[in-house]
């Protein structure tokens, strides 16, 4: 909206949750006091090692949750300052998310897992849309499977299709290639950064992998709940 | 929106998401209306019963005839009607002659029922739709017997002379209770004027008969009630037949309870297959509000997804529930006369209600919760389980609670389960604690297969509680109803009793108790069923009643012994072994009913008049009076004599077979001062009756039966996910096949034992409210019930754990952990 806020940012953030064990002295301190901020069209990558907060912060920048303390802002708005109607809607139009663990419905075939952001946001062309990002990550002959029956380096090429077929000017990425092997993780990365370029799409991902860390424009790491910008590797 | 919740219902559907929760729905659906379409069929039926006993559908009793003006109003209404009146007049026969009771009967007698006809006296009779025609009477075989008349005689009442065309056998009104003494006749009543037997003064009894539609009934009886005086009485067919008034009140209530199990079942399995779905959905939701779907537009979503799942169910339950019905009835083609063909709106009502309702209560809150599932959700692996809502639990419950009331329209039934379910949680919360910690004690010294499955149990506590509390549920339902069922089956064999008597016998001195017994043996007729009851008539003198009914004079009886079928609900019964002497102060048993409409209380001093003499006794019992049973039953029961034995008249009971009915003409003649009433006819209604419910009930029952085990099915689908992956993982880890069956076996036995147990201590509770309360029997305990139901609980439970869990440990566990 106005341009005096931020695209894409974290101010103060922290994140405390409560050990349900324990007393308050025990509260888990997963990020504390992270700021940053990512302007449009840009490829950022978050590195940590496992458990340092990183897909907890992913969610919170794209809205999926909201920080114990500071502010976070998403394609200009602030998002504490909004519901969870306004955070909905919000994502609907700016975000797409490919996670960790792929979170595709078991229900659904692959191709109706691809459809479902589509269908959400009322396209016509859904079915046709969905095929052409399923042709993008090799699987087009295997639209009619289902879940449990892919492999899961195959189910994570979904998810990613999914997260395609949004065509969200934001796109996080938890992971993307985690489970991937060199060949068909080095396809996936052409493509994300293609998306990147073609659309100036801003891309948000955590990675171990260095390779594809390099390619990100920044690069920010994430350890003992603090960020910090690395500027060469 | 509407087409997003349709295209992810479908998809939900394909996957078999959807398909446990659209069976319990058609389930619930169906049950709840074929049980109450068929209740409605029974009770349809045994008002038609009901209605032949007094010949129509209401009757009004009077002592003047009906006024033109009402008969025009009922003719406007379109209903049916007729006339009897009904007095007391001499017959002359050329051999004899008889008072005897007549009733003058209008052309469309009898609306309800059938009159039976014979060619001589005591013959077995054929059904016909009509009375008499001017100029013909149709007398008795008692009538006949004391005139010595035969068929196409000609007899006199009072100044006209009619002919013997038929031999009345019965007429459907014929017996309410004792009154017919007398012989009786029935003729025409365009005949009545000419006899001059009934002058002004005389006494006559009107009846005016109607038939049809009960909102006409109902319509027409409101009009005339205020224009009503005192001696103008009306009479529904309940009201007709005390003792068949009792059982048609027992098998309503019983088709009524019946059909709220059925809907607090369908109840039960609604919310258990809602739950997993619920539990199911919550990825699903996460996922959703990632992609940008607002809350409300999820609520939405599945608002229309349950209407469109609710439509689809039934679409398909209420013709299926139909079919069922007329399978049933079709069965059952002997036993229930189908009344209308046209089925009754009501029930499709209440079982697509119950349905929809439940579907609104179970499903919808933890269906509208899930829009509130934070979306970071979707960041981990997603919590599939979720704590059962208490408040969600409360909302289904207070729904099955208002629909039951809505079947039964009785706050007893209702309240009677809901203290069921009360005392079913309130054990449980006991039980399962202590028997888990039990488990924990026991554990070390157990094989490995029940070790694991006990600690299962005990690590998913609340959840196994949950399951208990089903499992016990059903349990609970189906025990009650079948033990329900027992005792009333039992109440009314004793009407079906061969031996039944079905002849009672008046007017027997003392000295013709022997003569009787040489002439039915004379006879060939079976004399060891004969019993014989001292009869004294008395009037209450002291205290003084104010209800007018107290001042009549009453058949009393005493004996040493309690009767049989008698029981005390107040005092105590006199010492039966003591010798009774004048000296001894005399006692006297009341009918406890009796004794509360005229207020009369323990230890209160009355005084009878016997024959002229004040006898003084003390009311020392109360006793309860089983009025469905055929025996002589009596207000009054002294602790000794009143009258002297030589001057003491008795009453007799005995049964007569119906191929020896023939020799009853005889044996009056040989026994011309001995008066007597046929109660066989009634009897045989009554039997007929019992069977018809008997059946009923018993099908009833059966699909009852049916839906519980179909909710027990649910809750063992309903944990079947999380076991599955457990035995995957075990197998996966090593352990051999039989292991994981004997851990299967263990965790789903024990959770039987349990809610077996919970099952029967609240079952007998259910069970004494209902006998008690609901169909005032006498209580009773039911022991075998205790044992009984922990081991049934253990086998059907331990039985179809096994067999629906039997695929975990027959498919490969990577495609379980798969599918996970
Ligand atoms: N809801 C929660 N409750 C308790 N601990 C949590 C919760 N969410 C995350 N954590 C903890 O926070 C830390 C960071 O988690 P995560 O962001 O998933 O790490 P990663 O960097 O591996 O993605 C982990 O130690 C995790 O256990
Ligand atoms: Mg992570």
């Amino acid at each position: 909206m106005s341009l005096s806020t931020p695209f894409l940012a974290a101010q103060n953030v922290s994140q405390i949750v409560a050990n349900p064990q324990a007393t308050q002295a025990n509260d888990l301190h997963i990020l504390q006091d992270v700021n940053f901020t990512i302007e449009a069209g840009q490829s950022v990558a978050i590195v940590g090692a496992s458990g340092s907060g990183k897909t907890t912060l992913l969610g919170m920048m794209a809205g999926l949750d909201s920080p114990s303390h500071g502010q976070l802002f998403l394609a200009h708005k602030d998002l504490t300052q909004l519901d969870e109607e306004g955070r909905a809607e919000l994502r609907k139009h700016h975000v797409s998310f490919i996670f960790q663990n792929f979170q595709l419905l078991p229900s659904l075939t692959a191709l109706e897992n691809i459809m479902l952001p589509l269908e959400v946001k009322g396209s016509s062309d859904a079915t046709a849309l969905a095929e052409k990002y399923l042709d993008h990550v090799g699987l087009a002959q295997r639209g009619h499977h289902y879940p449990n029956q892919l492999s899961g380096g195959e189910q994570q090429r979904v998810a990613i299709a999914r997260a395609f077929a949004a065509q969200a000017p934001i796109l996080f990425a938890d992971e993307p290639t985690g489970n991937l092997d060199t060949e068909t993780g080095h396809n996936i990365i052409e493509l994300l950064f293609e998306l990147n370029q073609q659309h100036q799409t801003t891309l948000v991902l955590v990675t171990h992998d260095l390779q594809l860390a390099q390619r990100c424009q920044r690069r920010l790491s994430l350890s003992a709940g603090q960020l910090t910008e690395l500027t060469n590797v | 929106m509407f087409k997003l919740a349709a295209r992810l219902a479908w998809r939900d559907w394909r996957g078999g998401e959807l398909s446990l929760l659209f069976v319990a729905l058609i389930l619930a659906i169906t049950s709840v209306t074929s049980i109450s379409l068929f209740t409605h069929q029974v009770k349809q039926s045994m008002v038609a019963q009901g209605a032949d006993l007094i010949a129509a559908n209401l009757r009004l009793n009077s002592s003047q005839p009906v006024p033109a003006l009402w008969a025009e109003q009922a003719r406007t209404l379109s209903l049916q009607q007729a006339q009897i009146s009904q007095f007391q007049a001499m017959i002359f026969a050329d051999q004899g002659m008889q008072l005897a009771r007549i009733k003058a009967v209008s052309e469309n007698y009898p609306l309800r029922g059938e009159i039976t006809v014979g060619q001589a006296a005591f013959d077995l009779g054929t059904a016909i739709q009509n009375g008499p025609k001017q100029g013909e009477i149709w007398p008795d075989s008692r009538l006949l017997a004391s005139l010595n008349a035969a068929l196409n005689d000609t007899i006199d009442v009072g100044k006209l002379s009619l002919k013997i065309s038929q031999i009345l056998i019965t007429s459907p009104d014929q017996a309410s209770g004792f009154s017919g003494f007398a012989p009786s006749a029935i003729m025409h009543l365009s005949d009545l004027e000419a006899t001059q037997a009934v002058q002004t003064g005389s006494r006559v009894t009107h009846r005016w008969l109607l038939a049809g539609p009960t909102p006409a009934l109902v319509n027409l009886k409101e009009n005339i009630n205020p224009l009503l005086t005192n001696g103008e009485k009306w009479q529904s067919p309940a009201e007709g037949n005390a003792n068949m008034a009792a059982t048609l009140d027992k098998a309503e209530q019983f088709l009524l309870l019946a059909g709220s199990l059925a809907v607090v079942l369908a109840g039960v399995a609604l919310s258990l297959s809602a739950r997993r779905y619920s539990l199911r959905q919550a990825k699903h939701v996460a996922l959703l509000k990632c992609l940008g779907l607002k809350p409300k537009q999820l609520r939405l979503l599945y608002l229309s997804q349950m209407i469109l799942l609710a439509l689809l169910a039934l679409a398909i339950s209420l013709p299926l529930a139909w079919g069922l019905y007329q399978g049933l009835l079709l069965l059952l083609v002997d036993y229930i006369q189908a009344t209308s063909i046209l089925p009754p709106l009501e029930p499709f009502i209440l079982g697509a209600g119950t349905g929809t309702l439940c579907l609104l209560a179970f499903v919808l809150p933890p269906m509208l919760a899930l829009a509130k599932v934070a979306p970071a959700e979707v960041l981990r692996q997603s919590s599939s389980q979720s704590k059962a809502n208490i408040g969600h639990l409360a909302i289904g419950f207070s729904a099955v609670i208002a629909l039951v009331y809505w079947h039964s329209q009785s706050i007893l039934i209702s309240s009677a389960l809901i203290v069921g379910v009360i005392i079913i949680l309130t054990l449980l919360a006991l039980l399962a604690n202590l028997l888990i910690k039990l488990g924990n004690k026991l554990r070390p010294h157990l094989g490995q297969g029940a070790k694991i499955g006990l600690a299962n149990l005990a690590r998913r506590k609340n959840q196994n509680s949950l399951q208990v509390a089903i499992f016990g549920l059903a349990l609970m339902l189906l025990f009650s109803l079948i033990s329900v069922r027992s005792f009333l089956i039992d109440d009314w064999q004793q009407q079906l009793k061969q031996d039944t008597p079905n002849l009672f016998l008046f007017n027997i001195y003392q000295q013709e108790r022997d003569s009787l017994i040489d002439s039915m043996e004379q006879q060939g007729l079976a004399t060891k069923a004969l019993k014989f009851f001292p009869i004294a008539r008395a009037r209450l003198t002291e205290p003084k009643l104010e209800d007018p009914r107290g001042d009549r004079e009453l058949n009393l009886t005493w004996s040493q012994a309690l009767p049989a079928g008698n029981s005390i609900s107040a005092g105590q019964w006199w010492d039966s072994t003591n010798e009774n002497t004048s000296a001894s102060p005399l006692e006297v048993s009341v009918e406890l009913d009796y004794a509360q409409r005229m207020g009369l209380t323990l230890g209160q001093n009355l005084t009878f008049n016997v024959a002229g003499i004040q006898h003084r006794a003390i009311l020392s019992n109360l006793r309860k009076v089983d009025w469905s049973s055929m025996q002589p039953n009596f207000f009054f029961v002294f602790s000794r004599p009143l009258v002297e034995a030589n001057s003491a008249s008795y009453m007799a009971s005995v049964y007569i077979a119906p191929q020896d009915r023939s020799k009853l003409g005889p044996l009056l003649r040989q026994q011309p001062t001995i008066s007597m009433i046929d109660v066989d006819d009634i009897l045989q209604q009554v039997q007929r009756i019992v069977a018809q419910l008997s059946l009923a009930v018993e099908s009833i029952l059966v699909m009852v039966l049916g839906a519980g085990v179909l909710v027990l099915v649910a809750s063992i689908q309903a944990s079947i996910d999380e076991r599955r992956h457990e035995s995957a993982i075990l197998r996966t880890l090593g352990a051999s096949k039989s292991l994981i069956r004997s851990i299967l076996l263990v965790e789903y036995a024990s959770l039987g034992f349990v809610a077996g147990l919970i099952a029967g201590v609240s079952a007998e509770a259910l069970v004494a409210v209902l006998q008690n309360q609901l169909f005032q029997m006498p209580l009773q305990f039911h022991w075998p019930l205790w044992v009984l139901t922990p081991f049934t609980g253990m086998l059907i439970i331990g039985a179809c754990g096994w067999w629906f869990n039997r695929t975990v440990v027959t498919a490969p566990p990577l495609r379980t952990l798969r599918q996970a």
